[in-house]
């Protein structure tokens, strides 16, 4: 594909002799949701952590907007336009669901050590919009996060701890965000909310593109353009939802487990 | 010639007192996921009990009270760690590591302090007598003292027997399946907190040992010795790579060598052990993190 | 109204609380003072409206708290009178104080074992002491050259943060602090284990802070000049951290210490950041090293021990994490409370350890815990 903002060649990745990724091409294109499903273990989690630099591959090129971040340090990645969250969320728990955001734009500010210390002024400034912007972006985001951006992150409710990581991860701008499990631990009513905040930020920026490892079919069925199957480290198929889920490899590999 | 043999003994002399305590070291860290900064001052104590309850003890049992008031000992200790354990350690566990950090080096000064205080004249050095008198042979041109081949028989057979009872008894495979996962230890029924009592009981005694070797070799006690002991036993387990006991007993021949050959080498030598010690310590955490023997682990995400 | 009020009322309880707690003497006052700290936080944890409301007031009433402060603080010596015992306890605070704010960019805002601080702190003392004894610099020139000295040896101690942490971590600073007291011990050029002496003490425009202060009709002893030193350079560090912790530096640190693979994925450099850490806490106490060596004119590495280092540790967790305050307020009572327990001559360093003990396991958020960032009205 050349129209792709991002494409994995090839990407293995041993742990002693363990293949947790073995091979696996990947493209996205700009504007583009992907979704990655598989069985537990099947290698999507450590997909994302190949991607964001946090596992460097055992071989294999990532390639992202146009240069090989194969190897890259994660903030280098996170600078160049890829944000992520986590399937376990990882908030900074200890610290406001505002400064949560705050922290999101870190890389949008760029006050440094003598910045901070010899003109005060400019960092508080910088501070001051980057409060006033992540209060935006949580005002944009649903939930009642906007009333609770004073309360420490650690008190949210499972739903809203998944829109703060998404609102952090939005923080940053980027072109291409990578989504894992986000409707984990949540019960429908909030999947749909959750289906619908995504729907409005792709309206806002239609060039952005999001990779989505997800198990839960409704949201795999209504946003992706495209759906690629994991099994054991190896992709298995690589199209929209509605081929996908007739292909007899993946009803054994997946979807016969999940829905009987 | 004289000079390298008589070298080689003080190595392995020093090797075992290390490795005894690099082994609690380990094992508590595996377990506990704490690091027991006061483990060599646990571990110091026991000569100091040994002494306080020698009297008696020869009085009991005539020509046995050594090795009575030693076993008294050690006993003794495996107790003291099975205490901290319940009324400190245990709730730090869950704490950040920084907190149970500081709070077991401040455990340390207060068993220092108790020492010092509760022993009579516990500020200064107290001899400490020879366990067993005697050369054992002469091996080119020097002596080699029963002491020195009895520490090595000592330690051998006690990581033997810590080793089968970790692979081969049902609670050491407890021990172990604690120190790998906790969480599914506790789905498989395993009680945590037997565990930790075992376990303390296990690495506070092998260091009440190696504190007991210690004060015998050297020939003295004193209450400040633990501090100095720890550190170098900490030090041989984290060469070794924490929690592995392989690790532990490899960590503390190379330190032990290390500390042997600037006291040989260099006029200077005794006054720069430490200095030695610690920046191979250092080259060590640089370049391989994870210890000589450690398994770098792909960091949890 | 009401919150000037009770602004009022705290800050001077703490005032006069400090002083009793200074000039106590005897087993039974001090056991009734501590008694009382020890109700106060009692009555906080159990009835935390006091604590919001407290607080609250301290920032509605800010002009009026820093009023009552400036007079408390400036005001400070004048009840001693005479006495150089409680300047030279306050002189020590103080020094204590920037210690733990130093400590306090990497202990508590991002969550960085540090035992070697007492090590750095070590390395800006000798450094100033050598140049003022060998080459005869004076204070003013010293400070900076010592505080580069030690910044650069901070960077150092910061690079194993690349491959290291927590507890490993932890033992990489042990091991740099044992290894530069054992140096300090042994090298000739640093006196040995006898130390430096006679370092020259400051003097600005000719007027020597050796000689009594003579003001308002009022002698006070020449303690007192570094009392005021002292403030000033606590007012630096204040300054210093204040203004990282208002910064993008600041959250970027708080990120790191509550997860640093998030921290990574939201692009900090945890690295740098945590490097950085490193080097700023050394800064600072370098600076607070070149004072004690002028001030003490005697220094030996018995000063600069891994027991200062786990003291400096036990600080800023026992005031509170990140909260400046608090780690002031936690340099205070651990400076104080080892000179007053030496009612129990003998016991000291054992109730010393057992305090902090209980203090980890009842208080673990330590005295004042830190408290959220508020930006602008809210």
């Amino acid at each position: 594909m050349s129209d792709a903002i991002f494409s994995a060649r090839e990407v293995t990745i041993r742990f002693g002799g363990l293949v947790a990724l073995d091979r696996v091409d990947i493209d996205v294109a700009a504007g583009e949701i992907l979704a990655v499903i598989g069985p537990n273990g099947a290698g999507k989690s450590t997909l994302f952590n190949v991607i964001t630099g946090i596992y460097a591959p055992s071989g294999g090129r990532v390639r992202f907007d146009g240069e090989d971040i194969t190897g890259w340090q994660t903030h280098d990645i996170v600078m160049r336009g890829i944000s992520r969250t986590f399937q376990a969320s990882r908030l900074f728990s200890d610290l406001s669901v505002l400064d949560n955001v705050v922290i999101g734009l870190h890389t949008r500010t760029t006050t440094n050590v003598f910045e901070a210390l010899c003109l005060p002024s400019r960092s508080r400034r910088e501070l001051t919009w980057a409060a006033a912007t992540a209060t935006e972006i949580l005002k944009r985001v649903g939930g009642d996060l906007y009333d609770r951006r004073y309360r420490r992150a650690s008190e949210l409710a499972q739903a809203d701890r998944r829109r703060l990581e998404i609102a952090r991860a939005l923080a940053a701008k980027p072109k291409l965000l990578l989504l894992d499990e986000p409707t984990a631990g949540m019960d429908d009513r909030d999947t749909d909310a959750l289906i619908e905040d995504i729907r409005r930020i792709k309206a806002d920026r239609p060039e952005f593109a999001i990779i989505v490892v997800e198990h839960d079919m409704r949201l795999v069925a209504s946003l992706p353009s495209r759906v690629v199957v994991l099994d054991y480290g190896r992709k298995i198929a690589d199209a929209p939802f509605d081929v996908v889920r007739r292909d007899p490899r993946v009803q054994e590999a997946y979807l016969g487990q999940t829905e009987p | 010639m004289e000079q390298v043999v008589q070298q080689v003994i003080n190595w392995l002399a020093l090797s075992s007192i290390y490795a005894l305590l690099a082994i609690g070291f380990s094992l508590l860290f595996g377990v506990l996921n704490v690091i027991q900064f006061s483990h060599g001052d646990v571990g110091l104590t026991a000569p100091f009990i040994a002494m306080a309850v020698l009297a008696a003890a020869s009085a009991l049992f005539p020509g046995a009270g050594l090795a009575i008031a030693i076993l008294v000992s050690v006993f003794a200790v495996g107790v003291l760690g099975i205490l901290l354990d319940r009324l400190m350690i245990r709730r730090f566990r869950t704490a950040p590591p920084m907190m149970a950090l500081v709070a077991t080096v401040a455990l340390g000064i207060v068993l220092r302090e108790l020492i010092r205080i509760l022993y009579p004249d516990g500020s200064n050095p107290h001899p400490f007598p020879v366990l067993i008198e005697g050369n054992a042979a002469v091996v080119g041109g020097v002596n080699v003292s029963w002491l020195v081949v009895a520490m090595m028989i000592a330690t051998v057979l006690m990581v033997a027997a810590l080793s089968a009872f970790l692979h081969h008894t049902a609670l050491g495979t407890r021990i172990r399946a604690v120190s790998q996962d906790l969480e599914m230890a506790r789905m498989l029924a395993i009680n945590p907190n037997r565990i930790f009592q075992v376990t303390f009981f296990i690495a506070s005694a092998t260091g009440a040992v190696a504190g007991v070797f210690y004060a015998s070799y050297v020939g003295l006690m004193r209450f400040d010795l633990g501090i100095i002991a720890g550190l170098l036993g900490f030090s041989a387990a984290v060469i070794g790579g924490l929690g592995n006991m392989t690790g532990a007993i490899v960590g503390s021949l190379v330190l032990a060598a290390l500390d042997t050959l600037v006291q040989a080498v260099f006029p200077d030598g005794t006054a720069y052990r430490l200095v030695v010690a610690f920046l191979m310590v250092l080259a060590v955490l640089v370049f391989r993190p994870a210890g000589l023997l450690g398994k770098s682990v792909p960091q949890k995400v | 109204m009401r919150a000037r009020l009770l602004v009022a009322v705290t800050s001077l309880a703490v005032a006069a609380f400090l002083w009793a707690f200074m000039v106590a003497n005897g087993v039974v006052p001090l056991v009734a003072l501590l008694a009382l700290l020890g109700g106060a936080f009692w009555a906080f944890e159990r009835y935390p409206r006091i604590e919001t409301a407290v607080i609250d007031s301290f920032r509605r009433a800010r002009w009026t708290a820093a009023a009552i402060w400036i007079l408390v603080i400036l005001g400070f010596p004048f009840l001693f009178g005479q006495n150089a015992y409680y300047i030279h306890l306050l002189v020590m605070c103080l020094i204590y104080s920037v210690l733990g704010i130093a400590l306090n960019f990497q202990l508590g805002s991002a969550n960085i074992p540090n035992f070697a601080t007492g090590a750095t702190y070590g390395i800006g003392a000798y450094c100033s002491a050598l140049l003022a004894l060998n080459w005869g610099w004076s204070f003013w020139l010293t400070l900076p050259f010592a505080a580069l000295a030690a910044t650069v040896f901070g960077f150092v101690l910061g690079l194993p943060s690349m491959r290291t942490r927590d507890s490993y971590l932890a033992l990489v600073t042990i091991a740099c602090g044992v290894i530069i007291h054992q140096l300090l011990n042994n090298f000739e050029w640093t006196g040995g284990a006898q130390g430096l002496i006679g370092i020259p003490a400051p003097a600005l425009f000719g007027y020597s802070f050796a000689q009594p202060l003579r003001v308002f009709g009022l002698t006070l002893p020449f303690q007192t000049h570094f009392y005021y030193l002292a403030l000033v350079l606590i007012a630096l560090a204040v300054v210093v951290a204040r203004r990282l912790h208002h910064s993008r530096i600041g959250l970027a640190w708080n990120a790191l210490r509550a997860d640093e693979v998030a921290a990574r994925s939201v692009g900090i450099n945890v690295v740098w950041y945590k490097v950085l850490a490193f080097a700023v806490d050394a800064f600072l106490a370098a600076f607070a090293g070149v004072l004690y060596a002028f001030y003490i004119t005697y220094i030996a590495p018995d000063n600069f021990t891994f027991l200062v280092s786990v003291t400096l540790m036990t600080m800023v967790i026992v005031g509170g994490m990140d909260n400046i305050v608090g780690v002031i307020v936690g340099a205070f009572l651990l400076t104080l409370l080892p000179e007053k327990l030496r009612v129990f001559s003998d016991y000291r360093l054992l109730f010393y350890g057992v305090v902090v003990i209980a203090f980890l396991m009842i208080r673990p958020q330590g005295l004042l815990p830190q408290r959220l960032r508020s930006y602008g009205p809210s």
